[in-house]
């Protein structure tokens, strides 16, 4: 197992290397470079000799691939540059916004296994009555809601009209100094409705890949076998079917993963998250272009690091898997 | 002569409902298994066999399906009155049950041991280790080599002869009273076939079971059986013990049936068939299911459903002019 | 069909072929009778259907230019509710908000529809060839697909929005086509790989077929079954991106309406005039459900198999 977890390790790196360099040469396409960072543009544009020797100093005349390579090898240092738009290193500013991010994301995945699973198994064991249409149509529509649009409906409904949750941000900045109840209640509550909206159309999906692939092995011989052992319900519920039903879901998780951290980059914009996502949105928007190399980066090695977990779940979970 | 009679099934209809319809696949079956006694339920594809052996243990999902018995009982109690959870304990403890396809009947991501033992502690109470332990002694009983590493190990690690050896260790893990063949080697190799059905026999041997065996296969009846029951349509057509059955066939169908088998020995041009297809159930004929196949029928086979008569000395056939009534069995 | 069972000549192989092909229409009438009994997924057709039908004749239907300003009748910036000459009020700057939401949906549409296009046009060859040909070819194609898989499409398609000083949305539709191929490569070639070493196939390549005429007339048509699926998916998603995309501004650009950037515009207006928040966000519902529920249908249609009901 050991060995198989460092052999994809060793094959994320060239992967993170491929992406880096689609990075750098995307962002090499916009117009203008560094010395937009240190220089005002019309003092650019007044003096075109002091800027080709800024240039030069900066090494930035040199080809694209030369280029490259100087900031891979800073970046294997640990120096991720620093933002055109704070001037702060990079990596600091990233260190302390990772976790948010992961912690939505682990928290979603968290319900909508438990919400999505047990949805599923709900219609699939009363198929075509009505818990099963209910529940299966709001499993589709959850899936097809588009996860910014309901992120602006939830803060209409909860924040404004109900006054129940609040709308942005992670904490109330007024209770800094209130007890440590209050001030987790408080954190619980910011974060109600990013999970929750982005939890959604996964308890959707899951709900109704686990309705169809309870069904299927529902079917097959083998539980009928364990019926004609004697076997009670519940086992033949959950030590029998759910763990085979298991298998295909956890084949979606990893076409998912992607989806997951990508959207996490329009949600918490919306939500005030100060998380990779938001951090990178905004990069994007003001063409920080460091911080925008960095995100993108750690955005795909969550995907890996994520995909990774869910082949290991699956080799634990389906003995006929050899790594 | 008086058989102690373990099981007594007494006019069976077994249908299912479909939107096109109700679909009767048993139509007044009744038979009797006596302790010890192997019986072999013995007809083609569709006849309904399978699903009599399912209306037994009561497998069947209850809708789509419809039992209906007059009584199926066992041991002196009527099992059609017993509740799920009763049913459950008799399951696999008392009567089991064993499938023809070894390849999909196990559960793949449970281990052999576990599927083993699983029954001994629902129905014996054993706890995890006794189990475990008794599950390594039936696969050796069941004649797998190595049983101690096998236990272990899962089933697309095991070859469709151990599977279906493994499907019965699970089956008589607990004693079982009555044992349900359907098909157990119609999945299987020839000679993996000879020694599946030689094991049965063995272990029926030692424990003193009963067999209801189900098959499509002759060969096998002649085999394995004490009595034999064939059906057609979903219905019993002849009942008899084996040699009767073989030697002095009665119903037209059973004759069209051993007359099929080629034999070795001869040298023919064309085999033997009978003309014709099963008819659906849908439509069944008003007379006698077999009559539009039967060379033998005339305006009273058509008009009117025999009944399952007794032609001497136990020897029962649905038909209103049997062959062969010379002879007839013995019990 | 004249009966070739019984002639006397010897049959050529294509004469054969064609007797037995001449069934094939059967098989996709089956599948829309199969298809006709889901009840939702009629619906998601029908829906769908008039949606695409108003939304590209947006230019006959529409009562109003979409860039068409009428600042006087908004006199405080507050957009007009609903009613009256403007069927679903106007947005803050006076313009017609049904008129603007037939646009935005031309351009949703188009967006969805072109990109899985060319999803499917990078997507089926290549996956054709890494399942029929296995080894090297494979490979390569594999390891490209994992590399795509993990890289989040839509940062990506955020960064190349702003890198290029938004670019036309036709490059935003082959972006998403760009990155959407993978999930049809894979489906394609597992699809091959199955049906690759099922007796058919021998069959064919046994009479000499050649390998071209296996791959399309043989292996394709059923390898396709699920593609079909994944592409209606897939037609949602991109929809759902582009919107995404214009709401964080990027994307299709003012005048040019799209429900996205309606709906980002609607956010300042959330509690006095929700319905220019909700309505862009419903149509993007309503078009994503149809599309699911088509797909759900295709899926029970196609798969002979289903037993579900």
């Amino acid at each position: 197992m050991l060995k198989y977890i460092l052999k994809r390790i060793l094959t994320m790196i060239p992967m993170l290397i491929g992406i880096s360099i689609m990075c750098y040469f995307i962002i090499d396409l916009a117009p203008g470079d560094a010395s937009d960072m240190y220089f005002n543009p019309e003092i650019m544009a007044a003096h075109p000799e002091y800027m080709e020797q800024v240039r030069e100093q900066l090494g930035l005349d040199k080809p694209v691939y030369v280029r490259y390579v100087r900031w891979l090898n800073e970046l294997v240092h640990g120096n991720f540059g620093y933002s055109y738009y704070s001037k702060r290193p990079v990596w600091t500013e990233l260190k302390a916004r990772i976790g948010i991010t992961v912690l939505i994301a682990s928290l979603s995945i968290f319900l909508e296994f438990l919400i999505g699973l047990a949805i599923g198994i709900l219609c699939a064991k009363h198929q075509n009555k009505p818990p099963d249409y209910i529940f299966s149509t709001l499993a589709v529509i959850g899936h097809c809601v588009p996860a910014f649009w309901l992120a602006l409906v939830m803060i209409l409904v909860f924040a404004i009209k109900l006054k129940w949750l609040p709308s942005t941000g992670l904490y109330t900045p007024k209770l800094a100094n209130a007890s440590l109840g209050i001030r987790f209640m408080d954190r619980v509550k910011h974060l109600v409705l990013p999970v929750t909206v982005t939890a959604v159309s996964g308890i959707g999906s899951k709900a109704r890949q686990m309705r169809s692939s309870y069904l299927d092995v529902m079917n097959q011989d083998y539980i009928r076998t364990a019926r004609a052992k004697g076997v009670g319900e519940r086992a033949i519920t959950w030590t029998h079917t759910f763990r085979n039903a298991c298998i295909p879901i956890l084949t979606m998780m990893s076409g998912i993963l992607p989806a997951l951290i990508g959207g996490s980059f329009i949600l918490e914009s919306i939500f005030g998250i100060p998380g990779l996502g938001f951090y990178g949105t905004e990069a994007i928007l003001k063409h920080d272009y460091p911080v925008i190399m960095a995100t993108i980066m750690f955005s795909s090695l969550l995907v890996m690091v994520g995909t990774l977990i869910v082949d290991i779940l699956y080799v634990l979970v389906d003995p006929r898997v050899k790594l | 002569m008086d058989k102690d009679i373990l099981l007594n099934v007494k006019e069976l209809h077994t249908g299912f409902e479909s939107p096109k319809g109700f679909i009767p696949a048993v139509t007044g079956v009744s038979f009797d298994i006596a302790r010890g006694e192997s019986v072999a339920l013995v007809g083609e594809s569709g006849c309904g066999k399978s699903v009599t052996a399912m209306s037994v243990m009561q497998l069947l999902s209850v809708p789509p399906a419809r039992i209906e018995a007059e009584e199926i009982k066992y041991n002196g109690q009527d099992l059609m009155k017993f509740s799920a959870g009763k049913m459950r304990e008799i399951r696999g403890n008392e009567i089991s049950m064993i499938f023809q396809e070894p390849m999909t009947s196990l559960n793949p991501i449970l281990k052999i041991g576990f599927q083993i033992a699983e029954s001994l502690r629902i129905h014996r109470g054993l706890n995890k280790k006794e189990a475990w332990d008794e599950a390594v002694n039936m696969l050796r009983k069941v004649g797998i080599p190595d049983p101690e590493k096998r236990v272990n190990e899962y089933p697309h690690q095991l070859s469709g002869g151990m599977r279906q050896r493994v499907m019965i260790a699970i089956a008589l893990s607990c004693r079982p009273n009555l044992l349900i063949a359907d098909e157990p080697t119609t999945a299987l190799d020839v000679t993996i076939q000879a020694q599946i059905l030689e094991l049965i026999a063995d272990l029926q041997e030692e424990t003193g079971m009963s067999l209801l065996l189900i098959t499509h296969n002759m060969g096998i009846v002649a085999q394995m059986a004490d009595r034999v029951m064939v059906m057609y349509a979903g219905q019993i057509v002849e009942s008899t013990d084996v040699d009767t059955i073989f030697d002095n066939p009665a119903h037209p169908y059973t004759i069209g049936l051993l007359e099929s088998i080629p034999s070795a020995d001869e040298k023919v041009k064309t085999l033997n068939i009978i003309e014709g297809t099963v008819p659906s159930p849908m439509f069944y004929p008003k007379g006698c299911r077999f009559a539009p196949r039967c060379p033998y029928a005339d305006e009273k086979c058509a008009a009117v459903q025999p009944s399952l008569s007794n032609i001497g000395n136990g020897h029962l056939c649905r038909c209103h002019y049997p062959k062969n009534t010379k002879g007839g069995g013995q019990l | 069909m004249e009966d070739i069972t019984n002639s006397n000549h010897p049959i050529s192989i294509d004469e054969e072929e064609k007797f037995f092909s001449s069934n094939v229409e059967s098989f996709w009438r089956m599948v829309w009778n199969r298809f006709k009994k889901h009840k939702l997924a009629i619906a998601g057709l029908i829906v769908l259907g008039i949606m695409i039908v108003i939304c590209f004749l947006a230019p006959v239907i529409a009562p109003f230019p979409y860039e068409e300003l009428h600042l006087s009748d908004v006199p405080d910036g507050m957009p007009l509710r609903p009613g009256g000459k403007y069927i679903l009020g106007t947005d803050q700057l006076g313009r017609d908000f049904f008129t603007r939401c037939l646009y935005g949906g031309r351009i949703s549409l188009t967006v969805g529809i072109v990109s899985t296009m060319i999803a499917l046009a990078i997507g089926i060859p290549l996956g054709c060839i890494a399942g029929y040909y296995g080894g090297a070819a494979d490979m390569i194609i594999m390891r490209v697909v994992e590399f795509f898989a993990c890289v989040p499409t839509f940062p990506l398609l955020l960064t190349l929005n702003a890198v290029l000083d938004n670019p036309s949305i036709y490059l935003v539709m082959a972006i998403i086509g760009i990155f959407g191929w993978g999930g049809v490569c894979r489906q394609v070639r597992a699809q091959f790989l199955t049906l690759k070493n099922q007796e058919f196939v021998q069959a064919a390549e046994a009479l000499g077929y050649k390998d071209r005429k296996v791959i399309f007339k043989h292996i394709l048509p059923n390898a396709l079954t699920p593609v079909i699926i994944i592409a209606t998916m897939s037609v949602a998603g991109g929809i759902l991106m582009e919107s995404s995309l214009s709401y964080l501004g990027l994307g299709v650009q003012e005048p040019i309406p799209s429900w996205g950037a309606m709906l980002k515009a609607g956010k300042s207006f959330l509690r006095d005039r929700p319905h220019l928040c909700m309505i862009p966000g419903i149509l993007i519902l309503v078009v994503s459900l149809a599309l699911n529920f088509i797909g759900d249908g295709l899926r029970d249609a196609l798969d002979p198999r289903n037993t579900r009901n």
